[in-house]
């Protein structure tokens, strides 16, 4: 396969005793022994020995040195890159333990868009980044919110505020042994794999932030933390899951923690991935 | 017979107590190398299972890190290992570390070990921390119990080597001249 056509791919599928199949702009696609889209049957057949040695690759030939993460589905590699796993589920102490026949690996490629918040900066840090609103980004699965969230963390903390990043999901910074793989940033810590929970404690506690950035809240906890960062003085940067501002504000858990945000911007992918539909003033102005 | 016939048969003693003294010298080291590579295999194991039970290094770094602690052929074990691991040319980890084993093996550990320590790379790295410490101390078992073995057998056959590398040196001199 050319370096160019590598470069492109979104995601690599390898299954055992199946295919290998990619995933590039226009699709999904199987690929030969040479490395050239195929019909399924015609497919390369991804063996045992070729999961074993790609999995001994991706976990540096360490299995142990990634268990927390092996428990969350996944391994970040170095560039963010993200290797979901599927095994058989191996569960000890009534808890999730780890994974074994490991069956299959999905490669997804990570991708910073530079620039992806510049239409929305002077909204979120108004006054040339003087001051800071508390902003939610709503949108449905796919439309780019953690893109979005990830560069407004990047131009927040190079207007010169302190920020930190509560990572729960690794997924914001793509830390790859502490050290974030995406640009986040020359002012912001990273809490990486915290529950939010304890990431704002920590937070608050330790780093001193103006601004926290975080990704999916909804759930009831996430009021504590909300209000425990408004008492706090510390503006907050988040997504969360939503097809609109209408239906949004119907759920009961936003009644007591949309209060909390300044401006909410609502995504679709109607012209692509990060489309912004709305920018929602909540203290007046659309 | 002349001054000449004695010089050379002196000459000739010389040479077999020299040529069998060294060889029992040889064997007779042979066994105290053998107990010094187990103290330092015992030393690595050891080391290893520390850094994956408290800090979950990977197997590369902990191999990267300790290969400047060790001399001789463990440092060379090591050293190998962590080269080929670096480059990355997509072997397996079994693979590198039976290719370094035969470093290991040039200098006399003994087999079963060398069995003890082959089952060891085809699990090595490949499970959970719980996992890869009963592996480890099973092995540190095996190791401490060839030691002690080892150990007895140097006393033994250190001495038994010295003796009869000249011993025989000296038999062939009274045979031969």
């Amino acid at each position: 396969m050319k370096k160019a056509a590598l470069c492109s791919l979104e995601e690599i599928r390898v299954r055992l005793n199946r295919p290998l199949m990619v995933k590039d702009a226009r699709g999904f696609s199987f690929l030969s022994r040479e490395g050239q889209p195929s019909l399924p049957q015609h497919g390369y057949i991804v063996s045992q020995d070729d999961l074993q040695r790609t999995l001994q690759l991706v976990t540096d030939n360490s299995w142990y040195a990634w268990e927390q993460e092996i428990q969350g589905g996944y391994l970040t590699l170095p560039g963010g890159h993200r290797v979901g796993i599927a095994g058989q589920a191996v569960y000890g102490d009534g808890a999730f333990k780890t994974i074994k026949h490991v069956s299959s690996l999905n490669f997804r490629q990570a991708r910073a868009v530079l620039g992806a918040a510049d239409a929305i900066i002077g909204e979120v840090a108004p006054r040339g980044g003087a001051q800071i609103r508390s902003t939610l980004i709503v949108s449905p699965p796919g439309c780019g919110k953690t893109t979005l969230l990830r560069d407004l963390a990047r131009q927040v903390a190079n207007c010169g505020f302190q920020v930190v990043v509560i990572d729960e999901r690794s997924e914001i910074a793509s830390c790859y042994l502490g050290v974030p793989q995406l640009d986040v940033g020359a002012q912001t810590d990273i809490l990486d794999g915290y529950a939010k929970e304890i990431g704002v404690y920590h937070a608050l506690r330790g780093l001193g932030p103006q601004v926290v950035v975080t990704d999916e809240i909804g759930h009831f906890g996430d009021a504590l933390i909300l209000s425990e960062l408004a008492r706090s003085g510390v503006k907050v940067i988040a997504t969360c899951h939503g097809e609109s501002w209408e239906k949004l504000k119907g759920k009961s858990w936003a009644t007591d923690n949309l209060a909390v945000f300044e401006l909410v911007v609502i995504l679709s992918r109607r012209r692509g991935p990060g489309t912004i539909e709305t920018v929602l003033r909540l203290d007046g102005g659309t | 017979m002349g001054v000449r016939d004695l010089y050379i048969k002196g000459l000739a003693a010389g040479l077999i107590l020299f040529s069998t003294g060294t060889m029992g010298l040889t064997v007779a080291k042979s066994f105290s190398q053998r107990v010094h590579n187990l103290r330092q295999l015992i030393t690595f194991i050891q080391i290893l299972e520390s850094e994956i039970q408290f800090a979950r290094t990977t197997l590369p770094n902990v191999i990267a890190m300790q290969a400047p602690q060790f001399s001789g052929e463990m440092g060379r074990f090591l050293s190998n290992m962590s080269s080929r691991l670096r480059e990355g040319r997509g072997e397996s980890f079994g693979a590198v570390w039976e290719q370094g084993l035969q470093t290991l093996a040039l200098n006399g550990l003994p087999k079963p070990t060398l069995e003890d320590l082959r089952s060891l790379g085809d699990v090595l790295g490949t499970s959970d921390v719980t996992e890869q410490t009963k592996h480890l101390k099973v092995l540190l078992h095996r190791l401490e119990q060839a030691l002690e073995r080892a150990d007895g057998e140097r006393e033994k056959q250190t001495r038994l080597w010295q003796y009869l590398g000249f011993s025989t040196g000296l038999l062939l001199c009274l045979l031969l001249l």
